[in-house]
């Protein structure tokens, strides 16, 4: 009798949290719709507070982030239009559409900075982690988990050497690949809690040697620009730009991914 | 010869007459005079008239006349004759009570025609104040000048007053829009006779794009009032000047420096002065006009694309030659912009012309005038087209945004969209010759981003993600726990299974015993193919036993094969199975023979338990 109380309880909460996850997601959907028509219409002013109601709520989506860079874009924003694709690009690493259009705004910031060239290990490794979104890769990890488990229920219970030999070395490939699909996913996940990436937004912004004003002018980067959070002091930051070079800035000329 | 004596006279006397039929019959009169002034009233007609009426003469007293004179002049040129004559009738008469008053038209007969002449209106001014204030006389002012220096010392030259003579710069508005343009005219105001003009110096005019409006050489003075009192005026320039910028805008001091005759008296004793008339000195006397100030307001704004400045009031007018064209042929479209205001300023369109076709830059005439009305005619602007591939084929509207000055409003004229039909020409190479057809690559025209998506996203919780979540470490617990499961239950299985194989395995030589005493009672019986069954029974079901192997699966290679890996005697398995093979010979042997059987019998025993010695 007290089991069955709880079970319904249980039931009672779960389904309660489903729906209201479900009118939210309702909400926003009609709401996501009414800013794609307001940008349809050329009204991007409108389409963006929509969009940003959405995110308001909680809720996120790299489509809706693509949309709303494409809004800022069309207002020529482009330090909020990046931001937005930067966002839409770490939700959905491998989406053709997000990547050209962050490319496309890239090229329209004022800043030339020469990056530094990276081990081309490393680079391919990015590459191969951003084939899939930190949920796609943890789906792979748990698939190919499972996979594992099976060749090991193969391994252990054939009475075939052929059958034995397969399924050990199918087993452990599968385990590596799960392992890697784990870490990647983990990565995935890391760079979008732990956000060390940043868009300066401010139009432009001397770079101080120091976290102070007093401090000696360094260089001086525009909108638009990308930089890596490194440290914090108070209300400064200090940052990395992609050719190595760092400095301290305030906090508000930026705004993190 | 005669004849053409003749025709000569003909077209002589033609053209007399020719000229005769367009006569002029003008009155003029200086448009202001001063009370007690004498002036002239002159009445010219270009033919000869039967009769002259004059208007009646009110207000003024008539000194003299009318006073009659005729010229006539016959002039050759290229064969042509021109004769012209005129008559003219002149009046004198003074005025006495300030006021203005119209003089009727005359009217005159020439060949049995009525003529009239325009009417004239003078202003009469009273002389109070400056006197006898004459153009073309030596003027009072400067006398009085003049009288004064005498009284010093009569060898000074003469000096003329600020009021005497001076020039201005008038505009026909001091606030306009920026891009519009204003009547700038430059007269000159003097009381005093002027000999001559030296050193023009026009100002900058910075701020202002300026053109000059062509204005006949001065030559002339007219009369004109200025606070009451005449001067003889006479424009130097006019210009229609286009501000660059917004704001206030000062136009500079225009300079000129003119030689005044101005009438003095040396010797006022000298009999020979009064003779020769009065002596008259040359002065030269450096005039500046006052700056002026311009107001130039800004144009409201306007955001639309095809708006590049144009500022007054047009029309336009866009248009193809032709529609229908084959491919290769050329199509001119023609974009005229006239009216009046800044046409210089109007810059070809840029139009975004199908990719398909050649363009070439627009070729632009100008058809421009100045004149007091501003800058009008018209620019014209033709574009050249050529259709490289057949197609329908669309024009964009090209669109003209102005501001009108007329109503200050911005106005936008469209051509509206053309359409362009090309066929493919007779002489293109056809497709079935295929002889190095060069391939062109896609024309990018432009770059933007890429749409946005439309299709509903699945909104995730921010931050929230699978990996590290609760369902997601529940999928490797529930998956391993289910591997453990599996594994241990099979085992178990297995375990079993191995048991009963081994009871198998144990109870082997029992079985197989069991079944040879069934065998031994058949081989009684002499029931022969039971005998042999029980015995073969036997045999397969204690090596399928003792093998673990099921009945259906053994084969001789099969059992070779295993007690091969169990390490037993390969002469034992031989000879048990040479006693398989003795068994089924015999089984289906013709003859019959008790004692074969007992053999088997016997073997079959003993291979069995020597094997049972062996595997345990």
């Amino acid at each position: 009798m007290k089991n069955h109380i709880l079970k319904s309880r249980i039931i009672i909460s779960v389904s309660f949290f489903i729906f209201n996850n479900l009118i939210l997601a309702n909400g926003n959907s009609s709401l996501f719709e009414r800013a794609n028509e307001l940008y349809r219409n050329e009204q991007y002013d409108t389409a963006i507070v929509l969009y940003e109601n959405i995110l308001k709520s909680g809720f996120e989506a790299p489509e809706l982030y693509y949309n709303l860079g494409n809004s800022y874009f069309k207002k020529k924003d482009i330090a909020n239009a990046i931001l937005n694709y930067e966002r839409a690009h770490k939700l959905a690493p491998n989406d053709d559409e997000i990547n050209f259009n962050l490319q496309l705004t890239q090229t329209m910031v004022v800043d030339k900075i020469n990056a530094l060239p990276e081990f081309f290990l490393f680079r391919w490794w990015k590459a191969f982690s951003e084939i899939l979104s930190s949920y796609q890769w943890a789906c792979l990890s748990i698939i190919l988990f499972i996979i594992f488990l099976l060749s090991a229920i193969a391994y252990l219970f054939a009475n075939r050497l052929w059958l034995k030999k397969i399924s050990f070395w199918t087993g452990l490939i599968l385990i590596f690949f799960s392992i890697i699909a784990f870490n990647n996913s983990y990565q995935l996940k890391n760079s979008n809690i732990y956000k060390s990436e940043a868009i300066l937004i401010s139009p432009s912004v001397t770079i101080k040697s120091s976290p102070d004003e007093k401090g000696t002018d360094l260089f001086v980067i525009h909108e638009g620009a990308k930089v890596w959070v490194i440290d914090e002091v108070g209300d400064w930051l200090k940052i990395k730009i992609a050719d190595g070079n760092n400095g301290w800035l305030k906090k508000s000329d930026i705004e993190k991914i | 010869m005669r004849s053409k004596l003749l025709i000569i006279l003909f077209y002589f006397f033609s053209a007399i007459k020719g000229n005769a039929d367009n006569i002029q019959f003008t009155a003029s009169a200086p448009k202001v005079v001063e009370t007690g002034e004498q002036f002239e009233v002159t009445y010219n007609i270009t033919a000869q008239p039967s009769g002259f009426k004059p208007p009646e003469f009110k207000n003024f007293n008539l000194l003299g006349g009318p006073s009659t004179s005729s010229s006539s002049s016959v002039q050759i040129i290229n064969g042509k004759v021109i004769q012209s004559s005129s008559y003219s009738y002149t009046y004198y008469f003074s005025a006495n009570t300030p006021g203005n008053y119209t003089i009727e038209a005359a009217k005159a007969t020439v060949d049995g025609k009525n003529y009239m002449s325009n009417p004239i209106t003078i202003e009469v001014v009273s002389s109070g104040k400056t006197g006898n204030a004459q153009p073309n006389n030596a003027q009072q002012g400067a006398k009085q000048n003049n009288a004064n220096q005498n009284t010093r010392n009569q060898e000074t030259i003469a000096e003329v007053g600020n009021e005497d003579i001076f020039t201005r710069v008038l505009v026909d508005r001091n606030n306009l829009y920026q891009g519009d343009h204003l009547i700038a005219t430059i007269k000159l105001y003097s009381k005093l006779n002027i000999s001559a003009i030296e050193n023009v110096e026009f100002p900058a005019f910075t701020g202002f794009f300026r053109q000059d409006i062509e204005t006949p050489q001065l030559k002339s003075l007219e009369r004109e009032v200025v606070n009451g009192q005449v001067y003889a005026t006479g424009v130097i320039q006019k210009l229609v000047l286009f501000p660059q910028k917004n704001g206030e805008i000062t136009i500079d001091p225009f300079t000129m420096q003119c030689v005044v005759q101005i009438q003095v008296r040396n010797r006022p004793r000298s009999i020979f002065d009064d003779f020769w008339g009065p002596s008259v000195q040359e002065v030269r006397k450096k005039i500046k006009s006052r700056p002026v100030k311009i107001n130039v307001k800004p144009l409201p704004l306007n955001n639309s694309a095809s708006f590049h400045g144009a500022v007054g009031n047009f029309n336009f007018k866009a248009a193809l030659d032709k529609n229908n064209v084959k491919t290769n042929d050329a199509i001119t479209l023609k974009v005229i912009i006239s009216g009046n205001g800044n046409l210089k300023m109007i810059e070809p369109f840029d139009i975004k012309f199908p990719s398909d076709f050649e363009t070439y830059d627009p070729k632009v005439s100008v058809n421009i005038s100045t004149s007091t009305s501003g800058v009008s005619g018209s620019k014209t602007f033709e574009y050249l087209l050529i259709p490289r591939h057949s197609g329908d084929f669309k024009i964009p509207e090209i669109v003209f945004t102005y501001f009108d000055t007329q109503s200050n409003q911005f106005k936008t004229l469209s051509s509206g969209e053309m359409d362009v039909k090309v066929e493919k020409s007779a002489n293109e190479p056809r497709e079935t010759v295929i002889s190095g057809i060069s391939k062109e690559d896609v024309k990018y025209l432009g770059k933007d981003i890429q749409f946005i998506k439309t299709q509903l996203p699945e909104f995730t919780r921010k931050n929230e993600f699978f990996f590290g979540s609760l369902k997601f470490w529940l999928f490797y617990l529930v998956s391993t726990t289910l591997f453990f499961i599996l594994v241990l239950f099979w085992r178990k299985r297995i375990k079993e299974n191995a048991n009963i194989l081994r009871v198998r395995n144990k109870k082997a030589n029992k079985v197989a015993h069991k079944k040879l005493k069934d065998a031994h009672l058949y081989m009684k019986d002499n029931r022969k193919e039971e005998f042999f069954e029980y015995i073969l029974k036997a045999l397969w079901g204690y090596m399928s036993d003792k093998l673990s192997i099921p009945v259906a699966e053994l084969s001789r290679e099969k059992i070779l094969e295993e007690t091969g890996k169990l390490n037993i005697d390969s002469e034992l398995i031989k000879k048990f199975l040479q006693t398989l093979d003795n068994c089924e010979f015999a089984r289906y042997a013709p003859y019959e023979d008790s004692s074969q059987m007992d053999k088997i019998y016997n073997d079959s025993i003993s291979i069995i338990s020597k094997i049972e010695q062996k595997i345990r």
